[in-house]
């Protein structure tokens, strides 16, 4: 806590550059014998009933109950950590080993006829992000119309805790993803994958359709379970998009989506009367003039708003000799969305909140497992933020941008150990003039992850 | 592929090298002065010049709402400086290791070509109680440090010496008595008097019989002061006193470790000065928490 930042600095900048360079003298070697290895036996598969979780148990009867989870184990160390605590008491230390996710699905279906069938799906979670918290994670039930033949249903309806229809990163279940964690963008617009609604979806050939009704509370699965969606009009949203397979071992998909929703600006309650003291020559006396009577006040209402977002996103799947590739790119603007980090609050105000969030990803896997993956993601959570300088309202350039290197291995497609860097730029320092300038936030994540 | 991978570890690289600039948000909870919304700096300011500054970047004016503060207790400043400013930096001189940058306000409409500055800064918990000088500097865009000025600001201690730790020649109370304690827990001190009277909370007394300064952690209130001094202004009466702790309400903490002291006044060559002649360290549990229990007797003494 001493001011040994600079020798801090210096030591993180010696350590990752270390780690970084030992890792230019083994890489390469792998490298060279990719091409001699056979093809990749991962299949990349895009979002799909299961919504995340790779269900594998046998099917045995009319009545199908399986069981799957995932257990995702970190240590991770970020650069803004201190042995302190926040107003609060919340610990600011972040360098520490997290239970990130325990999740465990059970999954009962019943075959109603031929090509229909009705899912019930439960999923918990346990983790240690904030304290030890556990709860559900998912809880839907559908119906299904399926071809036999067909991975994707024709049409299938879910209702309960159900996954949200927007984009592509926020649909892929967290399991699934190549990098650890959605890009600042998403976790900010949602902060949790899931919320409480009806969603229709399905696939037409080509053509996939994913539309639903939801309270506009996502589900921080970060934290105990305390959201109730506090207004009676739902969150519409959904996303029309496309899978195709161009040519041979190249999958191509992409969507566009969009939400229309209403949001409430929290009014506050009614206060009694009362009287403060400001010690306005601070000589801890309560002098003439210091006290100040406020009459009690009544309730002021709550003032809902729209919020609204549209979205594109396209994914690039090719499988060759060298292993398979993913490019991933999705771009959104929000407006009032913000609910995770910035929050927005256009009542408070008095203005929208235009957002602006995006994400390129490009991950590779050779055939042994050894896979390597770069995100360059944006937000500008504010396009229209004023901040005072020296006196005077000018327009900042709000912004949360991270480039995410990523290195790891997998064993078939159970086991996991991958390392990500975060680099984060921001606006949310000082430097030593006071002006806004990046603050020391970046992060490395050491993640272990099983699937059963 | 080997060029895929050599670009990645490249990003891999600078992303690294970039991570390592920036500016901190530490805290500075263990800084002597703290000052509420700035960015603490690693460094120190410089000694003002010997001669009056002169250059673009001064500091013209400080305002300090009071010249003596206790540990963890606020005080108001503020100031100007000139329109090449961009920020204040602020120092407890040769205290500490960082400096404190405020970021300066508009134009003073009464002082043409100042900007004006205030900050709420409070002295930390850990500082030795004697005169300070605060050290104030202009900053400029780049960074660069203007000349210093400085401001007296006495370290209070936290009993009541009527300000004998600014002034030596200012005399202190005859005796003090604290009691202490490290959470925040409601704990009362009570003084048995040589004449078998109690000295309390319920029981006040005046100048010459003793008098409490404040029931801290009332109701577990939060006040966060966590001691409690029994002060006698005038001469302490001569004989036995008894010092007792009662744990009213522990707050939640599963214990509270307490100190007593008792302080007297002693005459130096230059004025007076304050010096412990009994310390008292203890533990009680929050399981003996009682409001109505008798207070624990935790030091005895005699004044002759």
């Amino acid at each position: 806590m001493r001011m040994v930042k600079g020798v801090q600095g210096a030591r993180c900048c010696l350590l990752l550059a270390g780690l970084v360079t030992q890792l230019v003298g083994v890489l390469p070697a792998h490298a060279d014998h990719a091409a001699d290895l056979p093809a990749a036996a991962t299949a990349v598969q895009g979002p799909a009933w299961s919504d995340g979780l790779d269900e594998r148990s046998a099917r045995n009867g009319p009545l199908r109950l399986r069981w799957s989870g995932y257990l995702q184990a970190q240590y991770q160390r970020d650069q803004q950590s201190h042995d302190e605590l926040a107003p609060g008491g919340t610990p600011l230390n972040q360098d520490r080993f997290v239970v990130r996710r325990a999740r465990l699905r059970a999954t009962a279906s019943w075959e109603l006829a031929s090509e229909h069938a009705a899912e019930a799906v439960v999923e918990y979670d346990g983790n240690t992000v904030r304290g030890i918290s556990a709860g559900v994670r998912r809880a839907q039930i559908g119906w299904r119309w399926r071809s036999a033949a067909e991975a994707e249903p024709w049409l299938a309806v879910t209702g309960g805790l159900t996954s949200i229809p927007f984009g592509d990163e926020l649909r892929v279940g967290p399991d699934q993803l190549p990098f650890f964690e959605r890009s600042a963008a998403s976790l900010a617009w949602f902060p949790g994958s899931t919320d409480t609604g009806l969603r229709v979806h399905g696939a037409l050939g080509w053509f996939r359709y994913d539309v639903a009704a939801t309270s506009g509370v996502p589900f921080d699965e970060r934290l105990a379970p305390t959201a109730i969606d506090p207004t009676a009009a739902p969150d519409l949203l959904g996303r029309l998009g496309f899978a195709a397979e161009p040519a041979r071992g190249l999958h191509v998909s992409g969507g566009a989506s969009y939400l229309a929703g209403t949001g409430l600006s929290p009014g506050s309650d009614a206060s009694k009367a009362r009287v403060i003291w400001k010690d306005y020559n601070d000589n801890g006396q309560l002098d003439s003039g210091e006290s100040v009577a406020l009459p009690a006040q009544i309730a002021r209402a709550s003032t809902t708003y729209k919020r609204w977002a549209v979205g594109l996103d396209l994914r690039a799947t090719l499988q060759s000799g060298l292993g398979t590739t993913q490019l991933w790119l999705e771009g959104a603007l929000a407006n009032n969305l913000d609910r995770g980090q910035f929050v927005a609050d256009p009542v408070l105000t008095g203005r929208d909140q235009r957002g602006v969030g995006g994400l390129v990803g490009l991950v590779h896997e050779l055939p042994l497992g050894l896979f390597v993956g770069l995100r360059a993601s944006v937000y500008r959570p504010d396009l229209d933020q004023l901040d005072s300088r020296r006196g005077l309202l000018q327009p900042v350039a709000a912004r949360y941008d991270a480039i995410s290197p990523l290195l790891g291995l997998r064993w078939h497609d159970d086991l996991r150990l991958a390392l990500q860097y975060d680099h984060i730029a921001d606006r949310l320092g000082r430097d030593a003039a006071g002006e806004p300038t990046d603050l020391r936030n970046d992060r490395w994540t050491l993640r272990a992850q099983a699937r059963f | 592929m080997r060029v895929l991978v050599q670009n990645i570890l490249a990003i891999l690289v600078v992303a690294t090298l970039a991570g390592c600039d920036g500016a901190t948000n530490d805290p500075g909870r263990d800084q002597p002065l703290q000052i509420a919304g700035a960015t603490l700096r690693p460094g120190q300011l410089p000694a003002p010049p010997a001669e009056d500054p002169t250059g673009p970047l001064q500091v013209t004016a400080i305002e300090l709402t009071s010249g003596h503060a206790g540990p963890g207790e606020q005080r108001s400043i503020s100031g100007r400086t000139t329109s090449a400013a961009y920020a204040v930096a602020l120092q407890l001189a040769g205290e500490g290791d960082g400096y404190w940058v405020q970021p300066v306000d508009g134009l003073d409409p009464q002082q043409a070509g100042e900007r004006t500055w205030a900050a709420t800064l409070a002295v930390g918990y850990g500082v030795a109680p004697g005169p300070k000088k605060l050290r104030v500097a202009a900053v400029g865009a780049s960074g660069a440090l203007g000349p210093s000025r400085e401001v007296a600001l006495c370290v209070t201690p936290n009993y009541p010496d009527n300000l004998n730790s600014c002034d030596p020649t200012r005399p202190p109370p005859d005796q003090i008595v604290q009691l202490a304690w490290d959470r925040d827990a409601d704990l009362d001190l009570e003084i048995v008097r040589p004449d078998g009277s109690v000295l309390s909370a319920k029981k006040g007394g005046t100048a010459a019989t003793g008098l409490l300064d404040v029931d801290a952690g009332a109701n577990c209130g939060g006040d966060a002061l966590r001691r409690e001094n029994a002060v006698w202004s005038e001469a302490a009466p001569k004989g036995h006193y008894v010092a007792r702790a009662r744990l009213v309400n522990a707050c939640g903490q599963p214990a509270v470790r307490l100190r007593v002291q008792v302080l007297r006044k002693v005459a130096t060559t230059n004025g007076f000065t304050v010096n412990a002649t009994l310390a008292w360290q203890g533990e009680l549990l929050g399981s003996q928490a009682d409001s109505a229990a008798p207070a624990l007797a935790v030091a005895a003494w005699d004044v002759k």
